[in-house]
């Protein structure tokens, strides 16, 4: 049942519609540009992929994509695997000890990213990828620990018993009935930090010092020297690329729930 | 009082045909009864009444008021739920108050009629609790209140006594039917449980898995004289004979199997019959008399062998297995007003019963 | 019953992410606080720094992420609530979950492409000029202007309240509606007096999303602001990365902090009190 009168459903079309198209008008502008014959601020001049070659033999752009790729990668493997850790080692405390992280993605990051900038100079910390690495990864925890402990909620304890019931170590225990079952888990937090750590800018920004460049970094910069469709070109790949791992996360979920 | 008339009522999920076509005439200022397995429509049936979904064609009539296109809250028809859907953010007052607030009446006024019903339903103690604190039993009182506070020309109740706890089952059909005594407002009760429908009902109607209402009456109507095999095997339990019509001086017999001749009363308004027509006999349990002796005055007798004895303290069931293999089952009344012969297993016995006491019905 | 994992070997599977929760969570907000009120590192107490930042014109930059952060997040309330309405009340199941997979995309896209995007649109010889110049002959310069930082906030952050209703909208009893209906209240009424109150929590947890977010903003007035005034986020930023006043900085954080918690409870309280008079509509 439509929980509205009736007269109001067209209304209701009308506005829903309206904002769907305002949320995604930029996005499809941008993708659309980046094949336009012309540079901005031309006006629509053919269908062409020249920007994308231009893209494709940009140095730059492959050196900070490079960078973005290992930072993304490394951090992603290290915020998997600690909040694995942590959610089979917190799961006979209370539930609120592992709230601690949720507060990861949220909280102002500003001040998250000038408190590392300023505890890493303090410290004398040369500034470059591992520093980027060690704040996505902080970054990464507050998203995979919900996601893996949500599945792990689902395992039935009296797996774990019977395992031990049956002679095996506890060790073994983890490393074959535990972390199978937790499989897709794993897999969707680690799609889902990936994504977390190409979208980040501020603690790139703070972060990175002066050598390193990322793929947030290089567009901050071209947004500030001027446009041009390269960057729609990556923004368009950018975006396909989250849109896969998504897409990925999704079928996964399926096939395993499935099963 | 208002009584409700549903006309050609025909309702359809995507492929799937819930009503067809459905005719059903409740009177006003009784207690109706509505009963049917699960899934049979009933639910929605009592929802297109209340106004929550809408007949795909057909009318309904409030009256002589014809409310198919009136919308939900303009009716004067209100409902209790069966999860009774109290509003978990007010307390018991405000939402007995509920639609007394929707009208702007004065608070002087409101707490006037509330306190009026919450005496009514003995809520005293539970005014300004939160409904989540209550038990099932005081959240169905409020549900009830709720509704009846309006001064609704019909009240439908959805299976009110599933969620309750056993033992309360009974106080509570008996207050439901105190309550409509009182009020005599029209009162709409569906269920699947026949010995609730048979309780409270004034009148009831009984609908089969295919949407279809196969029979209106009062419950000693519906019980002592069903129509059809569905409503003799869904309200009670029915032994179900089946043979051929034969006729022999004026009466009808039931032919079973070659072997049996068991003689029957056709009802009046019984379709015609001819002789050699397939038809089905019922006998309640109870209606049959189980002994070791011959007995003289009834009109059919049969002999059998005791197969199996369940006692079941005010009565005991037997089964007995007739010369062709059918075994028919019996309740005796555990009364021991005289000593009786008492019947084991194996025993070859008689059973008897007036041809008056057994239904002849449609398939 | 002998407890089958001991609890000291659970101890040591949660050590690393304990770790380096203190050391890049922690351990930063203790320093970056310490910094507000003392010398040297923890020693030397002196209220300097905080007298520093109490100065008028450290508080308007603070009232400015005030004001933004509060129009964004009614902004985002007004429009996101009917989004979240609809899409748990009054969509097929069918597409449900394509619907709300359009609203969660957004989400895990790159802040800086959305903000790309907008510029593409927003810039004076971009699209929506040339969109506007068929009809009017003198267009303006839509960027650095409060206009354009007002509308990239609100459509980067609208997903941001529309989950959190959503996901209290759809848990809600549909039998309550049905219920109020039943009773004789309109759908307006039944939103007010049902509906309303019983999303509260969804609504607190949305607003408080955008409004977190929002105050402490730096990237987007930083590129659509315009370059004349400083925003908290920016300001921040300044101390730390270009001034290198680290002490001014931590002090202004202090203080941000402390005047956004105040907001908050008062916007918590000011939402409470609204819910409870739209019922008497």
């Amino acid at each position: 049942m439509l929980y509205t009168s009736k007269l109001s459903k067209s209304f209701w079309f009308i506005f829903v519609g309206l904002v769907y198209v305002f949320l995604y008008a930029p996005i499809t502008v941008l993708i659309l540009y980046s094949f336009n014959q012309g540079g901005f601020p031309d006006i629509w001049r053919g269908f062409s992929l020249h920007w994308y070659d231009d893209l494709f033999e940009s140095v730059a752009i492959w050196r900070a994509f490079k960078h973005s790729i290992i930072v993304a990668l490394t951090s992603s493997f290290l915020s998997v695997g600690m909040g694995l850790l942590w959610v089979h080692g917190a799961r006979k405390y209370k539930r609120e000890i592992t709230a601690i992280f949720y507060s990861n993605a949220m909280v102002f990051d500003i001040v998250l990213a000038v408190g590392l900038l300023a505890l890493f100079s303090a410290l004398a910390v040369p500034f470059g990828l591992t520093t980027i690495i060690a704040g996505h990864t902080l970054l990464g925890l507050g998203f995979t620990i919900p996601v893996i402990k949500s599945r792990y909620d689902e395992l039935d304890e009296s797996l774990i018993e019977a395992s031990l019931d049956l002679g095996a170590s506890t060790q073994y225990t983890f490393l074959n009935v535990v972390i199978p079952f937790l499989y897709p888990a794993m897999f969707s937090a680690f799609l889902l930090a990936m994504i977390v750590s190409f979208d980040d800018f501020l603690i790139v920004f703070f972060c990175s010092g002066a050598s390193i460049q990322t793929l947030s970094l290089y567009i901050f910069s071209m947004i500030r020297s001027g446009i041009s469709p390269i960057v729609n070109a990556l923004s368009t790949l950018l975006l396909f690329g989250s849109l896969c791992m998504i897409l990925i996360m999704l079928m996964f979920q399926k096939n395993i729930l499935r099963k | 009082m208002k009584g409700i008339v549903l006309q050609g009522l025909t309702k359809s999920y995507g492929s799937d045909v819930i009503l067809n076509n459905l005719n059903l005439k409740i009177p006003g200022g009784k207690f109706f009864a509505l009963l049917g397995p699960s899934g049979c429509g009933k639910t929605t049936i009592l929802r297109m009444i209340a106004g929550l979904e809408n007949p795909d064609s057909g009318s309904i009539f409030l009256g002589d008021q014809d409310i198919t296109h009136v919308p939900v809250n303009k009716r004067s028809v209100n409902t209790v739920f069966q999860s009774y859907a109290l509003f978990p953010h007010l307390n018991v007052f405000e939402n007995i108050a509920y639609s007394l607030r929707l009208k702007a009446l004065s608070e002087d006024l409101i707490a006037q009629k509330v306190e009026k019903v919450v005496r009514m339903f003995h809520l005293e103690p539970l005014v300004y609790k939160r409904v989540t604190q209550l038990s099932g039993g005081q959240q169905q009182r409020v549900a009830i209140a709720r509704a009846v506070i309006n001064e609704p020309s019909v009240l439908l109740f959805d299976e009110p006594l599933a969620a309750l706890d056993l033992r309360f089952r009974e106080k509570v059909l008996l207050e439901l039917i105190e309550l409509q005594d009182h009020l005599g407002t029209t009162f709409v009760y569906i269920t699947h449980d026949q010995t609730e429908a048979l309780t409270v009902a004034d009148q009831m109607a009984i609908m089969n898995q295919h949407g279809k209402i196969d029979q209106v009456g009062t419950p000693q109507e519906i019980y002592e004289h069903p129509k059809s095999v569905f409503v003799a095997n869904f309200v009670g339990t029915t032994n179900i004979i089946q043979g051929y019509l034969t006729q022999q001086d004026n009466q009808w017999y039931l032919d079973v199997d070659k072997m049996i001749c068991i003689a029957i009363k056709v009802p009046e308004d019984f379709d015609t019959i001819q002789t050699g027509d397939e038809a089905c006999l019922g006998i309640r349990p109870e209606k049959i008399q189980v002994s070791k002796k011959i007995l003289e005055g009834f009109s059919n007798s049969l002999t059998g062998v005791v197969q199996a004895i369940v006692y079941q303290g005010r009565f005991t069931q037997y089964s007995i297995r007739l010369q062709n293999g059918y075994v028919l089952q019996v309740f005796e009344q555990n009364e021991q007003h005289f000593e009786k012969d008492k019947i084991d297993y194996d025993d070859h016995v008689y059973v008897y019963w007036q041809k008056e006491n057994a239904m002849l019905l449609k398939k | 019953m002998k407890s089958l994992f001991k609890k000291e070997k659970n101890f040591f599977f949660m050590i690393p992410a304990l770790v380096w929760q203190v050391l890049f969570f922690i351990l930063p907000l203790i320093f970056v606080f310490q910094l507000a009120f003392f010398t040297k590192l923890f020693q030397n107490f002196t209220w300097d720094y905080i007298q520093q930042v109490c100065h008028f014109s450290h508080f308007i930059v603070i009232f400015r992420s005030l004001k933004l952060a509060s129009v964004t997040a009614v902004l985002c309330l007004l429009i996101g609530y009917p989004i979240a309405y609809f899409l748990a009340l009054c969509t097929d199941q069918r597409y449900k979950s394509l619907l709300l997979f359009l609203i969660t995309l957004p989400f895990l896209t790159n802040i800086l492409v959305q903000i790309y995007a907008w510029y593409f649109i927003l810039e004076k010889k971009g699209v929506l000029n040339k969109f506007l110049s068929l009809f009017l002959s003198d267009t303006g310069n839509w960027l650095n202007t409060s206009f354009a930082m007002y509308l990239v906030m609100f459509h980067i952050y609208l997903p941001f309240m529309i989950m959190p209703l959503y996901t209290i909208l759809e848990k809600m009893n549909v039998r309550l509606i049905e219920a109020s209906l039943d009773l004789g209240a309109s759908y307006l009424q039944t939103f007010f007096r049902a509906v309303l109150p019983l999303s509260l929590q969804g609504i607190k947890t949305g607003f408080f999303l955008v409004y977190v977010t929002t105050f402490g903003e730096y990237v987007v007035p930083s590129l659509l602001g315009g370059q004349k005034h400083f925003f908290v986020g920016t300001l921040i930023s300044e101390y730390f990365f270009i001034g290198r006043d680290w002490h001014v900085g931590a002090a202004f954080t202090c203080l941000s902090i402390a005047v956004f918690v105040v907001s908050i409870m008062c916007y918590s309280e000011i939402l409470q009190r609204l819910v409870y008079r739209l019922q008497r509509i």
